[in-house]
C-alpha cells in the first residue's frame, strides 16, 4: 500500500513537471533564422517595416541558368512568408526599398535597382504594391554609367535617388588626370509619375565617390537637400592629395551647394555605406555608419550629424575598433534602447570570408554588445538592420549554406539572442 | 608425449570413478538410513547421514537427507535440529514446498515458519528500440507555408542490467542502468518552393538511463506473465546527427541543376538537453529455466521533457546546413529479452504463517472423531 502511494506520487510529480506546449515558451516564433528564395541564389539587401509589423525583405537572385534579377518578399511579423516574387529584368541588383507616404501611390514601396548592360549601368525605379504587384517602373535615361545606392521619397512626392555616375572633369574641384576620374556623386529627382527625372545635383568628388543616401531637411525655413556619401576631395586645395572621406553635402532645389563637412580619420580611406534619419528620441540629426581603412586594417566608422548639420556628435566621429577586419553595412536607431544598432560585415581570422556582425552602441559610441551570425566556412554578409517595436531587432542579410546562398532573415532580442 | 596424455587421462577417469563410487556409496546410506526410519530407529540416522553430508553431495541427495533428517528430528522433539535441517533442505532446492497429502503434518507445519524466496533478482537485458517524437513546437527553417516537416522511426538498441526488490512472490521494485541508443530521422521537404529543396536529419544520441519501476508478476507456471510501471531520469552521453541536403532546382517540372551534399557527423550534444525523465509501462513473460527465468518485454517510455536546448537552436548548423530544430519530446518503444536469476535466501520468518495448517489439523481432527 506504501509502495503504490509512493508510485501514485512519483507519477503526479512527473506529469507536473511534464514540458508541453504551455509550458515551453515559444521563444523561436519572435527570436529565429529564417532562410527565403527560391532557385539558386538569393542575397539579401534592404528591410523595410511596416506600421503593422509586416516585412518587406528586398534581394536579388541568381543561378547557374539565371543571371542576377531582383526578389522581394513580404512577411508577416513572425518572418512567415505573405507572398515572394521575382521582379525587374536579368543582370538588374536591386539595392533599396522604401515606403511611398504620399501622392498617388501612397502606401505602395518603391524599389531602386541597377542594371548592367555591356560594363555600363543603368537605373530602374519600379513601384509595387503592397501585394507585390507590379504597378509601374522606368529604367531612367542616361548618357553613360549611372549607379544608384538608395532611392528617398521627398516631401513633394518626388523619389530622389542618390549614388553615382560616369565623371564629368570639369565639375571636379581641382583638375585631376581624367584616367583618374572614376565617379562623380550624383542625386536625381524622379516624379513620382516615373514622368521625368532631373539632375538635382552633381558633385565632382574628384576621382571616386558616391552618395549613398538624401534627405530632405529644412534650414532657415528652406527646404533643402542633404547628401550623406564620401568623396577623396583634397581638405585642403592644392595639396594633391586625395584621400576618401565622409562627406555631407547641402544642396538648394536648384542644386547649389550650401553646406559641405567632410568627416575621417587621419591617414584612413573611409567611405560611407548608409546614412539614417535620427529620430528625436536618440538626439534628432542624421547617422552615417561606414568603413575606415589603414592598409590591411578597417574598422567601422561612424558619424553623428545634428538636425541643422551644424555639428558632430560625437565628435568629431568614432572609429570602433573590434580586433577584426570589419566593413560597416547598415545602422539603425534604437527603438526600445538607447543608441544605434550597428550592422557590419566581419571578416573571419582564418579566412576572406565574412561574417554578419551586429553591435548595440550608446549614443556615445560606447558599445553596450554585439554578436554575429553565420559560420565559419561560409561567406555570410549582413544587408539591412531594424529596430522593431517592443525591442526586437530585425537583421537581413545572405547566409552561404552548404549548396546555395539564401536571404537571411533574423530576428533576435534587445540583447542580441535568441531567447530571454 | 604420447605417455604424458595417458597419464593425465588415467588420472582423470580414476578421479570421476571415485566420484561415482562416493555417490553410490552415499545412495546406499540414505537408502540404509530410510531403512532405519521406517523401522524406528531414529537415534542412529545423524549420524548415518554425517559422513556423506560433509562430503557435499548433489543438490537432489541433500534435499532428500535433510528431509529425513528433518523428519527424524521431528519425532526425537528436538525442534532446533528439525529446524536447521529444514533450513538446509532449502538451501539444497529453495523451491521446496512439502506436500499435504504426502508429508508428513508435523513436517508442513514446520515449513511454514521457513521460507527461501529472493529478497533481490539480478537482471539482464537487450534488444531493439524506435523513438517516436512528440513536437511540442514546430520549428520552420523555411519562412514559406508551403515548407513540410515529418519525422519518422529509426532502429536503436540498448541493454542494461539491474536488481529488482521482492516486495512478496509477485510484486518487486525493480532498478537498474541501461545503456540506449535511439534514432530518428527529420526531413524538411517543399523548402523554398513546392517539390524544391529537401533536409534530411538522422540524429543518434546515446543515453544512461536509471529505471525505477514497481512489478507485478504472476508466481506460478512456467510462463508467467507480468506488467510493470516506472520512471526513469536519462543522461545523455552523445548526439551525432548526418544532415543530407537535396537541393533541387527545377522548372516546369525538370530539373536544371541539383547539388546534393551530405554532411560528415555532426555533434548536436550542445543543442541538447542534458537529462531527461521519462514514465513508462509495460508488460512481458518470463519463462521459468530451473531457479532462473528468462524473459521477453515490451516498453513504451513517455519522454517528459523538451530534448532541444531552445539557447543553442541556431549555430552553426543552421548557417551551413539548413537545419533547426523543433522543440520535441523523445519517447521509447523497446523490446527487450533478457535474463533473471533470483538469489533464493532461505531463512527463518518472524511470523509464521501456519494458521492454515492449524485449520487443517482441526479439520482432520473433527472428521476422525
Amino acid at each position: 500500500m506504501r509502495i503504490t502511494s509512493v508510485a501514485i506520487v512519483a507519477v503526479v510529480l512527473f506529469l507536473l513537471g511534464c514540458d508541453t506546449g504551455g509550458r515551453v515558451e515559444p521563444f523561436f516564433q519572435n527570436y529565429f533564422i529564417k532562410y527565403y528564395g527560391a532557385d539558386g541564389n538569393q542575397d539579401g539587401r534592404d528591410l523595410y517595416v511596416n506600421d503593422d509589423g509586416t516585412m518587406i525583405l528586398l534581394g536579388n537572385s541568381s543561378s547557374l541558368t539565371e543571371s542576377s534579377m531582383p526578389f522581394i518578399a513580404k512577411t508577416d511579423s513572425l518572418g512567415n512568408v505573405l507572398w515572394q516574387r521575382h521582379m525587374g529584368g536579368r543582370n538588374e541588383e536591386a539595392v533599396d526599398v522604401e515606403y511611398i507616404p504620399g501622392g498617388i501611390h501612397q502606401g505602395k514601396l518603391v524599389v531602386v535597382s541597377n542594371i548592367v548592360n555591356a560594363g555600363s549601368y543603368s537605373i530602374r525605379v519600379t513601384i509595387l504594391d503592397q501585394d507585390g504587384k507590379g504597378i509601374d517602373s522606368l529604367v531612367l535615361p542616361n548618357a553613360g554609367t549611372q549607379f544608384a545606392k538608395s532611392i528617398t521619397p521627398s516631401s513633394n512626392n518626388d523619389f530622389l535617388v542618390s549614388g553615382y555616375e560616369q565623371p564629368d572633369p570639369v565639375v571636379n574641384p581641382e583638375p585631376i588626370d581624367p584616367a583618374d576620374d572614376k565617379a562623380d556623386i550624383m542625386v536625381l529627382r524622379v516624379s513620382q509619375s516615373l514622368a521625368s527625372v532631373k539632375t538635382l545635383s552633381r558633385q565632382g568628388g574628384e576621382k571616386e565617390g558616391w552618395g549613398t543616401k538624401v534627405f530632405e531637411v529644412n534650414l532657415q525655413d528652406t527646404v533643402k537637400y542633404a547628401v550623406f556619401g564620401y568623396s577623396d576631395r583634397p581638405e585642403f586645395e592644392g595639396t594633391g592629395v586625395f584621400v576618401p572621406k565622409f562627406e555631407v553635402i547641402v544642396v538648394n532645389v536648384n542644386g547649389n551647394q550650401s553646406i559641405r563637412r567632410t568627416t575621417g580619420q587621419n591617414g584612413d580611406v573611409t567611405k560611407a555605406a548608409q546614412a539614417i534619419k535620427v529620430p528625436a528620441v536618440q538626439g534628432d540629426g542624421f547617422f552615417m555608419i561606414g568603413t575606415s581603412i589603414n592598409g590591411s586594417g578597417s574598422d567601422i566608422f561612424i558619424t553623428k550629424y545634428s538636425k541643422d548639420l551644424s555639428e558632430l556628435s560625437p565628435s568629431p566621429a568614432l572609429k570602433l575598433p573590434e580586433g577584426a577586419p570589419m566593413e560597416g553595412v547598415a545602422a539603425a536607431a534604437a527603438v526600445a534602447e538607447d543608441g544605434y544598432f550597428l550592422l557590419a560585415n566581419q571578416t573571419q581570422n582564418n579566412s576572406n570570408n565574412t561574417n554578419i556582425f551586429l553591435s548595440h552602441i550608446r549614443r556615445d559610441g560606447s558599445k553596450i554588445w554585439s554578436t554575429t551570425f553565420g559560420s565559419e566556412e561560409g561567406n555570410d554578409k549582413a544587408g539591412a538592420v531594424a529596430a522593431l517595436r517592443g525591442g526586437r531587432i530585425a537583421v537581413l542579410g545572405t547566409i552561404d549554406l552548404e549548396t546555395q546562398r539564401k536571404m537571411a532573415l533574423i530576428i533576435v532580442t534587445k540583447t542580441g539572442g535568441f531567447s530571454n | 608425449m604420447f605417455g604424458k596424455r595417458f597419464l593425465v587421462g588415467l588420472v582423470f577417469l580414476l578421479a570421476c570413478h571415485g566420484k561415482i563410487l562416493a555417490q553410490d556409496e552415499c545412495e546406499l546410506t540414505l537408502s540404509r538410513a530410510l531403512e532405519e526410519f521406517n523401522e524406528g530407529h531414529l537415534y542412529g540416522i545423524p549420524g548415518m547421514l554425517s559422513g556423506c553430508i560433509e562430503k557435499n553431495q548433489n543438490s537432489e541427495w541433500r534435499q532428500r537427507a535433510y528431509l529425513l533428517l528433518a523428519e527424524t528430528y521431528l519425532l526425537l522433539e528436538d525442534p532446533l535440529g528439525a529446524e536447521q535441517s529444514y533450513l538446509n533442505v532449502l538451501r539444497a532446492n529453495p523451491e521446496f514446498v512439502p506436500d499435504q497429502n504426502r508429508d508428513p503434518i508435523d513436517l508442513v507445519y514446520l515449513s511454514k515458519k521457513f521460507t527461501a524466496t529472493p529478497i533481490f533478482s539480478f537482471w539482464a537485458q537487450a534488444g531493439p528500440n524506435v523513438s517516436p517524437v512528440r513536437v511540442i513546437h514546430d520549428v520552420s527553417i523555411g519562412g514559406e507555408a508551403g515548407t513540410k516537416q515529418k519525422y519518422n522511426l529509426k532502429l536503436g538498441y540498448q541493454g542494461g542490467a539491474g536488481f529488482d526488490f521482492n516486495y512478496n512472490e509477485r510484486i518487486s521494485v525493480s532498478a537498474g542502468l541501461n545503456f540506449t541508443s535511439t534514432v530518428f530521422k527529420h526531413t524538411t521537404q517543399n523548402l523554398f518552393g513546392q517539390n524544391k529543396d529537401i533536409v534530411e536529419m538522422v540524429d543518434r544520441q546515446s543515453w544512461l538511463t536509471v529505471p525505477i519501476a514497481i512489478k507485478y508478476c504472476d508466481d506460478v507456471g512456467k510462463i508467467r506473465p507480468y506488467g510493470f510501471i516506472g520512471f526513469s531520469v536519462q543522461a545523455m552521453i552523445t548526439d551525432k546527427a548526418s544532415i543530407k541536403i537535396f537541393n533541387r532546382d527545377s522548372k516546369l517540372g525538370e530539373e536544371l541543376s541539383s547539388s546534393d551534399k551530405q554532411s560528415p557527423s555532426l555533434n548536436f550534444k550542445d543543442k541538447r538537453q542534458t537529462f531527461n525523465q521519462s514514465l513508462f509501462v509495460g508488460g512481458g513473460v518470463r519463462y521459468k529455466y530451473k531457479l532462473d527465468y528468462f524473459f521477453v518485454d515490451l516498453k513504451y517510455s513517455l519522454g517528459f521533457r523538451n530534448v532541444v536546448s531552445a539557447d543553442h537552436r541556431y549555430d552553426d548548423i543552421t548557417y551551413r546546413w539548413t537545419y533547426v530544430d523543433d522543440d520535441f519530446r523523445l519517447d521509447n518503444l523497446t523490446l527487450s529479452i533478457g535474463y533473471v536469476h533470483p538469489f533464493y535466501k532461505p531463512r527463518k520468518l518472524k511470523h509464521a504463517r501456519t494458521k492454515s495448517v492449524l485449520r487443517k489439523i482441526k479439520k482432520d481432527d473433527d472428521a476422525d472423531n
